[in-house]
């Protein structure tokens, strides 16, 4: 996936051709990298002038890859639903796609800062505080907020649990800076709340013992414990219809009608929806 | 005095007699790997004896000096103290030093304690001392060494012959039996070796048992009772200072006579 | 007020339909119970205090009220409580229904304000059963806080008109803390949003947000303090135990130590606190945070340590030792009144290096959920986009790391001067012949 800079010169030619319409004509890509040449066609329509990009021709995401089935490292590969639209989008718009490996509550800091990333794709729900700092493109996928304890948890349970959490005897674990720390603050304000930077060390916490709870978006936890943690249980949930979206910085808007042109091109032909059928299952 | 060597009578283990050698060597062999530094040493030495071992470089007679209080460990041999024979495993080799002072070419002072502090130490850790008695005991060792004035001076505060003589003080407040003396003078300007001589020379009339280890032939000729000349891992000569230096018998002992002498 | 009726829902999906007519009947027959309150809360947005809700800061309002089936509801009045702003650009009304109440409805409606009532008309009476959940966006509580209670009122397509929601609970807001105060006076200076139109100065040096981080990286900063404070003293002992063994005599003490040493040395702190407080607990040992955090540092800590005083102790001349035993110290005496001062005395400057190693390395702590400085900085960096509180942050670090090192440095000077001194006075001419053991 990873191109250097000497390989991406020709590549970067083509892809810049691609944009102009002129990939139809025969213009060949001369890496064996996965050049955009399919889609390009249909990018004409959106850019019509270079976008402002880290590096030109490549569309670098930044993703904090702890959050399954949205991003997640398997073998030293990004997958996951984000990492696959992140790829579709950068086709679309006949450009390479690049991941960076952000914490997540640095993503944010880091597109309005610059020079890391050009945007962040990382299951980040769109709310209001975060769109005073970047801009947000059209979201893509609707989640809700979920509190796992481990299954045999007698003192929280399904039934008790939305008095049960909001107990000073009650650690929650949450990731930093996520809408889950939020939540839980808003909700459950009495419970002591323990951040980690990385989502999965959330679950392993409370696996530990350091934690009795753990609060994040539903269709991570249920991910979580259908895997590495199945001996936790959901005991809460809440639909907060929170809106992932990608972030790009204020100072881009051109690249944030591109990814907004990407996207209700992606979702018209169904292949979001392909994709969350792909990675949910 | 001088005869003294021949009455080699007593068998070790015996009742210690005033008459018996203070320190017995018997057969004493030191090897560091393949090098045999010693090689079959055998000396008596007397109660009140003053025994200068000269020798040159590298013929042993700093490994033997270091013997005597085991900080080098014999390969074979015995070593007899007072009637005691310390080469053996179980003794108490921290017991047989308590009576035996010793002193470096180095000094060896401890920096990091006053001229005071320096002679105290040893006596309230291993002689169990009181504070007091031993503040008591270092003042009087240290006026003894001519230093009353520098009590309260730092090891680096005073000159090389100072450090010594606070260093012949701190080994006298043990009250030792017998005092060791490794070259006490050899790291020493010109101009500060006399005042440790003297204070050896003073130590020597008061009829301190010392086995001294030197290049100092005026000190060998004025106070010695028994000048032992070493090389090459052996006694190759002793006697009287008047018998070894003016009528060597030996020609390793008259070449390197004749060595020092053109110094 | 939330779960006896959740679970009251639960309670209804499983049993018969008998009991749910029944519940329903009744909900009709008292138009008071038609639509109750569950839930009514304000954004948490302190930075002091993950859950505190300041006055005069932005925040939001959730409101959720249940609507009993074929209720019908047309409309609905809140009333925000008086001297609080908001703002019904953003607003959200949805509808959540389903037995677990996770299915989302969109519910078309127009509104209209007047004064601090906010009106939802809906275009279509809501009849589904359900909880109708309504977020207001960009309100700011007043300044001085209170107790702030949402009131509500409905209406149905039946005709009752303005009935009251019961129960609501209230909002408990705080006075605006004195550090938000002075930000908040700052943002409103001109030559602060001159300087924050910089975007350089801005992210790295916004003043409204110095002034409100460091009260809050100031928690962290004791946090980070009280971890060395408590695991530098204790890796002292442990690491002279640690460099003694090294230096042992006997094969498997010094084989013990050198394989921990050469392990913590060569393996990542980060690692290791991984760990301990993911490793150890899922064999079984579980220890406090806190403690645990201290003594990863210690161990860690130790194994450095250790290097510095063994070092340390064969840099003490042979002879120091020599004639400590000379006199009649035994082995343990001679480490303790004539090794060991000396090597402490040469070490001081190695150990201040260590300490400020070990300050800097609480850092690491944050990754396990350990609230010291960097993590108290991170969680306002990644609320706010700015990377001034990490300034803040540095600040903590340097104003303890800069005097260590000067006092090093001293330290480290006055060695080498107390060493030429020593020259100067007492010169000495190379040490004569007889070559030690040759």
């Amino acid at each position: 996936m990873n191109i250097t800079r000497r390989q991406f010169v020709p590549l970067a030619a083509g892809a810049a051709a691609a944009m102009f319409g002129l990939a139809g004509c025969g213009s060949e890509p001369a890496t064996t990298g996965s050049a955009p040449a399919d889609n390009a066609g249909s990018a004409e329509a959106t850019s019509d002038g270079e976008l402002t990009l880290l590096t030109a021709g490549t569309l670098t995401f930044a993703t904090s890859p702890d959050y399954p089935p949205f991003e997640n490292l398997v073998d030293g590969e990004y997958v996951g639903l984000d990492m696959d639209l992140g790829r579709a989008i950068a086709d679309y718009l006949g450009l390479e796609c690049e991941y960076t490996n952000i914490d997540f509550d640095g993503i944010v800091p880091a597109i309005v800062a610059g020079g890391q990333a050009d945007a962040g794709l990382s299951g980040i729900s769109i709310t209001p505080e975060r769109e005073d700092q970047v801009d947000f493109s059209e979201p893509y996928y609707i989640d809700n907020q979920a509190v796992a304890v481990m299954s045999d948890n007698t003192a929280i349970t399904e039934d008790n649990a939305t008095e049960a959490l909001n107990s000073e005897n009650v650690t929650i674990a949450v990731q930093s800076g996520s809408t889950g720390a939020d939540h839980a603050a808003e909700f459950f304000p009495n419970a002591e709340q323990l951040p980690f930077p990385n989502f999965t060390d959330a679950f392993a916490a409370v696996q530990a013992g350091q934690a009795d709870a753990v609060c994040g978006n539903s269709a991570v936890v249920e991910q979580m414990l259908a895997g590495a943690y199945s001996d936790e249980h959901v005991v809460y949930s809440s639909a907060t219809g929170e809106e992932y979206a990608i972030a790009v910085s204020k100072d881009n808007p051109d690249l944030l009608a591109a990814i907004n042109e990407a996207i209700a091109a992606l979702q018209e032909d169904g292949t979001i929806d392909e994709l969350i059928a792909a990675n949910m299952g | 005095m001088p005869d003294m060597e021949n009455a080699v009578a007593t068998a070790a283990g015996a009742k210690p007699s005033d008459n018996d050698p203070i320190i017995r060597i018997v057969d004493l062999h030191k090897s560091f790997g393949d090098v045999d530094v010693l090689r079959g040493i055998s000396l008596d030495i007397h109660r009140g004896e003053v025994v200068v071992v000269l020798g040159p470089s590298g013929s042993g007679k700093s490994t033997m000096l270091r013997c005597l209080n085991r900080l080098e460990e014999p390969t074979s041999g015995q070593i007899i103290f007072e009637g005691e024979d310390i080469t053996a495993p179980k003794v108490n080799v921290n017991k047989v030093r308590e009576r035996m002072g010793m002193v470096f070419q180095q000094f060896n002072l401890f920096p990091h304690l006053d001229a005071l502090h320096n002679v105290m130490l040893a006596q309230t850790k291993v002689l169990n001392r009181s504070d007091d008695e031993a503040k008591r005991i270092a003042a009087e060792q240290l006026a003894r060494v001519g230093l009353a004035e520098r009590a309260d001076y730092y090891p680096d505060e005073l000159s090389g012959g100072q450090q010594q003589r606070v260093a012949i003080a701190r080994a006298l407040a043990m009250d030792p039996h017998v005092m060791l003396f490794d070259e006490a003078t050899s790291a020493l300007d010109p101009e500060l070796v006399r005042g440790v001589l003297d204070v050896m020379r003073e130590l020597a009339r008061g009829g301190m048992t010392m086995v001294v280890v030197t290049h100092e032939m005026g000190f060998a000729r004025d106070v010695a009772d028994r000048v032992i000349f070493m090389d090459g891992g052996v006694i190759v000569e002793q006697g009287t200072p008047d018998e070894v230096f003016n009528h060597p018998k030996s020609e390793r002992t008259r070449a390197f006579l004749g060595e020092v002498s053109l110094k | 007020m939330d779960t006896p009726r959740l679970s009251l829902h639960r309670l209804m999906s499983a049993l018969t339909a008998c009991l749910l007519v029944c519940i329903c009947a009744l909900a009709i027959a008292t138009p008071a119970s038609a639509m109750e309150a569950v839930r009514c809360t304000g954004r948490p947005n302190s930075e002091d205090d993950p859950t505190v809700i300041m006055g005069a800061t932005q925040s939001r309002i959730t409101f959720e009220a249940s609507i009993a089936e074929g209720e019908g509801v047309t409309q609905l009045t809140l009333h925000i409580p008086d001297g609080t702003e908001f703002n019904t650009e953003d607003l959200a009304v949805t509808l959540l229904t389903g037995d677990d109440l996770m299915t989302r409805n969109e519910v078309a409606y127009t509104e209209t304000v007047d004064g601090q009532n906010l009106t939802l008309t809906f275009d279509e009476p809501i009849v589904q059963a359900g909880h109708l959940n309504v977020i207001v966006y960009d309100v700011y509580f007043p300044t001085a806080g209170g107790d702030m209670q949402v009131e509500a009122t409905y209406s149905t397509a039946d005709g009752t008109k303005d009935a009251a929601v019961a129960d609501i609970p209230v909002i408990p807001v705080q006075g605006i803390s004195t550090t938000e105060a002075i930000s908040q006076w700052l943002e409103g200076q001109a030559w602060v949003q001159a300087w924050n139109s910089n975007r350089f100065l801005r992210l790295f040096f916004d003043p409204t947000l110095l002034v409100t981080s460091f009260p809050v990286v100031l928690s962290g900063f004791f946090m980070s303090i009280a971890i060395v404070a408590v695991s530098f003293p204790l890796a002292i002992p442990v690491a002279l135990v640690l460099a003694f063994m090294r230096l042992s005599k006997f094969p498997v003490w010094r084989g013990i130590a050198t394989v921990y040493v050469n392990l913590v040395r060569g393996t990542p702190l980060f690692l290791q606190i991984y760990v301990a407080f993911f490793g150890l607990p899922m064999a079984g040992i579980n220890i406090p945070n806190f403690p645990l955090g201290v003594i990863v540092m210690m161990l860690n800590s130790s194994a450095y340590m250790c290097e510095i005083f063994r070092a340390g102790i064969l840099s003490i001349n042979k002879g120091q030792s020599e004639a400590a035993r000379s006199l009649g110290m035994n082995r343990l005496q001679t480490m303790l009144y004539v090794v060991l001062p000396q090597m402490f005395r040469i070490v001081i400057p190695n150990l201040t290096n260590e300490f400020i190693t070990l300050y800097k390395d609480t850092s690491l702590l944050a990754a396990v959920g350990i609230m010291e400085l960097v993590m108290y900085a991170r969680t306002i960096v990644a609320s706010t986009g700015s990377i001034t509180p990490y300034i803040v942050a540095a600040v903590f670090y340097l104003v303890i790391t800069l005097p260590l090192s000067r006092v090093t440095r001293y330290l480290e000077e006055r060695t080498r001067r107390g060493h030429a001194h020593k020259r100067k006075s007492a010169p000495e001419p190379e040490p004569t012949k007889e070559a030690q053991h040759a």
